[in-house]
């Protein structure tokens, strides 16, 4: 593809006290795709995600969001610079994440949780943000529920109020952590349906999940990642059936063997 | 010399319109202690070494040392150093500089109960760290103090009847000086303590009622 991509990640690496938890990581995705990042638990997706937030500040590489350098970024001179939090700040919008634990603001409404961040960051009318945040929530099936606070919501709710307030600030990129972990697993297909949605409308997702078969039905891509690096990645149907990297196909089978345990009933969907 | 109960109604008018004075500057030290225990909290957490360890030192003198001595610290010790102040001034530094801290302790007890995930949310969505403290944080954190900064109220209401000593003239004094004028101190005495409980007790009052709003409306 010969586009800018939305997100270029290249060498990032990040050691927390001497331990590398990412390990020179490349990864490009392109617009429109959805791209679900897989592997076992502690392989380091969740902080590449910090990382493509800023939450967590990488060590060495760099991020590239829309063909913007975030965080720090290479002058034509060779020399590394950073970027103050004012410019880092200016960025985020482009990235938005939806966390785990969801993270609404308990103390405000579920409309206003999706406003107060356009009118405070985008200096959006107030007016003009209520009308993007109801309309938002309208169309992940939240209507009736706006004036409720987050306690008041089930967790697939607050799971789409923190989509609809991550989309209000009109991002390049979503990233999603864990979506379907916090969930009862009759809500995974309701995710789903969500991520769906969304990739109608054109957008760009990068999804990290342990769940092998929620990757395998959301994602255009899969990239399997271990001890902090990327090991392999490619279409997501090739990845399921035939996995060439032996870890791999470890985690597969292993991930396969436990699902089949757990509920037998789910099989795995890869003829979309 | 018995309990006159005319004789508390007569001078109960003299009482109250001396409370107007501790009410008054009770207000100017709540308000002193919630924007100088917010901005102390706010410089804490910003955890750099040296200043937090100053800040525990000033700390531990407060909490240590008893609030009548750091009236007379501030009324009669500061004019040495060159800061002269009067009577109210100095009284209601005092107190508030107390007060500060025990916003700033309960504040930041509260502030380890605010789950780490929202700030990184806000964050996240590029909200920039003041915007955090005053929609995010600060919100949550006050509701959550509402109870201590009630209690909290009350200690200053009665920390101003300690200002007389300092030559304020407030409920205390006046009573005081009805005492000695008509040398009836039982009714003055029961008078002025009168006035001070129904301040508290309408302080209390209105912070429950302010309390069960805020539980409404919070997770």
């Amino acid at each position: 593809m010969s586009a800018t991509p939305v997100l270029r990640v290249s060498a990032l690496t990040k050691r927390f006290h001497g331990v590398i938890a990412l390990d020179q990581v490349y990864l490009d995705v392109h617009a429109g795709e959805i791209v679900a990042l897989i592997g076992p638990s502690g392989c380091g997706k969740s902080t590449l995600l910090r990382c493509l937030t800023w939450l967590e500040q990488p060590d060495d590489g760099f991020i590239e969001v829309a063909g913007k350098p975030l965080g720090r970024e290479l002058t034509p001179g060779g020399v590394v610079r950073h970027q103050s939090r004012r410019q880092i700040d200016a960025l985020r919008p482009q990235v938005g994440i939806v966390f785990q634990q969801f993270n609404l603001w308990p103390h405000m409404t579920a409309l206003e949780n999706v406003v107060r961040p356009q009118t405070v960051v985008l200096g959006r009318p107030r007016a003009e943000a209520i009308r993007r945040g109801e309309e938002l929530l309208t169309r992940l099936g939240l209507a009736d529920r706006m004036d409720r606070h987050p306690h008041a919501l089930s967790g697939g709710q607050k799971q789409r109020v923190a989509i609809a307030r991550a989309l209000a600030m009109d991002p390049a990129l979503m990233l999603f952590d864990e979506p379907t972990s916090a969930l009862d697993p009759e809500l995974v297909g309701e995710v789903l349906a969500v991520l769906r949605s969304l990739a109608e409308i054109g957008m760009t997702m990068l999804v990290v999940t342990h769940e092998i078969g929620f990757a395998a039905n959301v994602a255009d891509r899969i990239a399997f990642m271990d001890q902090g690096r990327i090991l392999e990645e490619g279409p997501a149907r090739d990845i399921i059936a035939a996995p060439k990297e032996p870890r791999l196909r470890n985690f597969i089978d292993l991930v396969m063997a436990n699902r089949r345990h757990d509920n037998p009933g789910t099989t795995i969907d890869t003829t979309e | 010399m018995g309990f006159k109960l005319d004789f508390l109604l007569s001078i109960l008018p003299r009482l109250i319109g001396a409370a107007a004075v501790n009410i008054r500057l009770a207000v100017i030290i709540m308000l002193l202690a919630l924007a100088l225990g917010t901005a102390l909290t706010i410089v804490r957490s910003l955890k750099v070494a040296a200043v937090n360890a100053c800040i525990a030192v000033v700390i531990s003198f407060v909490r240590g040392t008893p609030l009548l001595i750091q009236i007379f610290i501030a009324y009669y010790v500061l004019p040495a150093v060159g800061l002269d102040l009067s009577p109210e001034v100095a009284g209601v530094s005092a107190i508030a500089f107390n007060s500060m801290v025990f916003v700033s302790e309960s504040m930041r007890g509260g502030l380890a109960t605010i789950d780490v995930g929202q700030i990184e949310a806000s964050t996240a969505l590029g909200l920039p760290p003041h915007a955090i403290w005053l929609r995010v944080v600060l919100p949550q954190l006050f509701r959550r103090i509402v109870p201590v900064l009630i209690n909290e109220a009350t200690i200053v209401v009665k920390g101003t009847a300690l200002l007389s000593v300092i030559t304020v003239v407030d409920v205390l004094r006046t009573a005081q000086q009805i005492a000695s004028a008509s040398y009836r101190p039982f009714e003055t005495m029961i008078g002025s303590a009168l006035v001070f409980l129904v301040i508290n007790l309408v302080i209390s009052l209105s912070g429950r009622v302010a309390e069960s709003r805020f539980a409404t409306a919070r997770a």
